[in-house]
């Protein structure tokens, strides 16, 4: 869902020296400028449009869904605007339609094998496994192909071989390494994704290193074990007043309650804790090795302010049976990008435009149908 | 009517073009900083309006027109009889489509946690093959023996006599059923039983020594064979499974493990439901073979009086997911007044 919601940036590509398209035979004065990314969503505008998708996607049986996506994506897109220029998305819904049919088509098949047999079922789960990184390709270039800037499309012209050593190998070898080599997974994919995506003619490089995706995880590992640290710090003294104080099993059964309360509080604050935790440094570190031609991207996602975000949004939902959806969407992607600015080496005008080839959308909603984030 | 100001693209270099655009018999005018195109208004795409997102305006090779001032935009086309925005964008404004949307969406969403999750899963598991309930229920089984549950201490002959009084008990159940009853002792379990969804019910040895009347057990276990008969144990993990995957799409964006919580609640709550129907199944067996039903509501209530109100652990996971004890004996206790 992030990956729905952001316009292309965050998720986006980047490096190389710029190819062609540079003016030749005129001294240029390179200048650095910071151009901030402004979001101008609202909450209670995307609440109109949430909610007429909603019912129109209800009265159709879902088909609207495709046209809701739309509708949806560009609302964020188009509110992005970085140099004075707004983004824009293109996908065609009924592209959009036709991937979900197949996504449903793949699921009812994986569904359906399950149930004639457990072989059945494996063999099917195997398949799935086998074509997803095929698939993921064909997502990341629909949705590169399907966004614009200032009237140049993105693009991605990754290579379905890097694809299976990416989305099938290094998964493989993180489970046997029992998660040893999932830092390295998480700089190849990020690498993947930044290193063949590219704006008109100009691409995008990406030049994080393994060793800070491993000294992220590594300081992700030390504040996992200070939150359930201090989790046990406020649980155990409760627990041991209700077992030492004992005296009526009244007293007992409150002081289990309360502590069950605590760990329940603790479990959740842990979770989003650790994912706001990792989501912000992985953006930072991310965007901050990132590159469109000469010019780079800097990302300061504060993860205490997502963790904030995150919980009250979650309040939110909750409170509001859903209702309050629209507008957490908009707080955290207002927060994301605020967060991220270009530094912009002489102009953001001496892109050109690529060739561009239209794709179709399979991957991508078959991808979303299967619950893979490609936002990585 | 006045011109409106834009950016234009050429679609081919980055460079913006600052221009008025404007629209004089049918022809969309763009003038400025070295632009100066007329097109038919036929051959561009005018993009539908989003709130006040900026609006763009496309030609057909590849240029466009980034409008900022939508209202402006809005004006001018309404003024030259174009429809200034789609339908949907008019909903999107209009107060009675909204309200209608929150008031639809309210209501599928309780209709879907009333009736639509439970209705789903029970035709679900009717479709699960029997070969699939009986491997996971004997691997569940499996997994309980080497945690939680070791060989039972209770004398054979006690264990037959109770197993024999359980298959003269009078079961109606669909064709193929079968149940088998195993013993256990447990710990931490303490007085409990529990049926798995093949037909394997299994009973502590903490609740056969709870007992006074053997009676008592045949209405603990016509409870247990209701679960079975109702499949309970497949519907509860599908039920669970399809509340997960929505709270977790719609929560989203965290993880799937923080949306954990609040599915909790909805689960308890399911849980809750099918303990009810587990009971009412249980007073229907008890009546139709003569047994009092004041024996179950005994012995339900001495296992509440055994947990102390609020006691051990495994007692308290009992407690949140079937109803309050209170309430089940009224339940029970109105249903032998009849």
């Amino acid at each position: 869902m992030a990956a729905d919601i952001m316009p292309m940036p965050p998720d986006a590509p980047v490096v190389s020296p710029m190819p062609s398209g540079a003016p030749v035979g005129r001294v240029v004065r390179v200048h650095t400028r910071k151009e901030p990314f402004l979001f101008f969503g609202s909450g209670r505008e995307y609440f109109r449009i949430w909610i007429v998708n909603i019912l129109l996607t209800m009265l159709t049986l879902g088909i609207y869904s495709a046209w809701a996506k739309v509708r949806r994506t560009q609302y964020f897109y188009r509110n992005t605007r970085l140099a004075g220029a707004s983004f824009e998305y293109h996908g065609d819904p009924r592209a959009i339609l036709r991937g979900r049919m197949i996504g449903a088509l793949l699921f009812g098949a994986y569904y359906a094998a399950g149930l004639v047999s457990p072989v059945a079922g494996l063999i099917a789960f195997a398949a799935l496994i086998a074509v997803m990184p095929w698939l993921i390709v064909r997502a990341l270039r629909f949705r590169f192909y399907n966004t614009s800037y200032r009237g140049l499309r993105f693009r991605f012209e990754g290579s379905t071989a890097d694809a299976y050593t990416t989305f099938l190998l290094f998964p493989i070898g993180t489970v046997l390494t029992v998660g040893l080599l999932g830092p390295m997974w998480h700089q190849r994919l990020k690498r993947y994704v930044h290193t063949n995506a590219g704006f008109g003619r100009t691409t995008f490089g990406f030049d994080a290193t393994v060793r800070s995706f491993y000294r992220l995880y590594l300081v992700a590992l030390g504040v996992l074990l200070l939150l359930i640290l201090g989790a046990a710090v406020v649980a155990a003294p409760l627990l041991i007043a209700a077992v030492a104080g004992g005296a009526s099993s009244a007293q007992l059964g409150l002081g289990i309650v309360l502590a069950m309360l605590v760990m329940a509080a603790a479990y959740v604050l842990t979770t989003v804790g650790m994912w706001a935790f990792t989501t912000a440094r992985v953006q930072n570190l991310a965007w901050n090795h990132t590159q469109l031609g000469p010019h780079r991207f800097q990302s300061q996602v504060a993860a205490g302010r997502l963790v904030f975000i995150t919980l009250t949004n979650m309040a939110g939902i909750i409170c509001t049976l859903g209702l309050y959806k629209p507008f957490a969407d908009i707080r955290v992607t207002q927060y994301l990008l605020d967060s991220c600015t270009m530094v912009v080496e002489g102009s953001l005008d001496d892109f050109v435009a690529g060739t561009a080839v239209a794709v179709g959308a399979a991957g991508e909603e078959a991808i979303e149908m299967f619950d893979i984030d490609i936002a990585i | 009517m006045a011109p409106v100001s834009a950016t234009y693209f050429d679609g081919r270099a980055a460079r913006p073009h600052a221009v008025t655009l404007d629209i004089v018999d049918g022809t969309a005018s763009v003038a400025g900083e070295g632009v100066d195109r007329r097109e038919s208004i036929a051959s561009i795409e005018i993009g539908d309006a989003l709130g006040d997102a900026p609006r763009v305006i496309r030609f057909q090779d590849g240029a466009l027109c980034e409008v900022r001032d939508v209202n402006a935009l809005g004006r001018l086309l309404a003024a030259h009889g174009i429809a200034p925005t789609t339908a949907v964008s008019q909903w999107e404004g209009s107060i009675r489509w909204i309200v209608s949307g929150v008031i639809a969406f309210v209501a599928i969403l309780l209709a879907a946690y009333w009736y639509g999750v439970p209705i789903a899963a029970r035709a679900l598991a009717e479709q699960i093959p029997v070969v699939a309930v009986r491997r996971l229920s004997d691997d569940t089984l499996s997994v309980l023996d080497r945690r939680l549950l070791a060989t039972t201490a209770l004398e054979e002959s006690r264990r037959t006599a109770i197993d024999r009084a359980f298959n003269d008990l009078k079961l109606p159940a669909p064709e193929g059923t079968e149940y088998s009853l195993v013993f256990r002792k447990s710990d931490v379990l303490g007085a409990n039983a529990f049926a798995l969804p093949s037909g394997t019910i299994v009973m502590t040895d903490g609740l056969v020594e709870l007992a006074r009347d053997d009676r008592e057990l045949l209405g603990v276990l016509a409870h247990e064979a209701g679960h079975v008969v109702r499949r309970h144990g497949l519907r509860s993990i599908l039920q669970d499974s399809i509340v997960g995957l929505a709270v977790a799409w719609f929560i989203g964006d965290v993880s799937a493990l923080a949306a954990a919580a609040p599915t909790a609640l909805i689960q308890a709550s399911y849980s809750r439901d099918l303990e009810r129907e587990a009971d009412a199944y249980a007073v229907d067996v008890l009546r139709a073979n003569g047994i009092p039903l004041r024996h179950l509501a005994h012995i339900l209530r001495r296992l509440e009086e055994d947990s102390g109100g609020l006691g051990t652990s495994g007692v308290l996971g009992y407690l949140s997911s079937h109803p309050a004890t209170p309430e089940r004996l009224q339940r029970l206790e109105a249903s032998s007044a009849q």
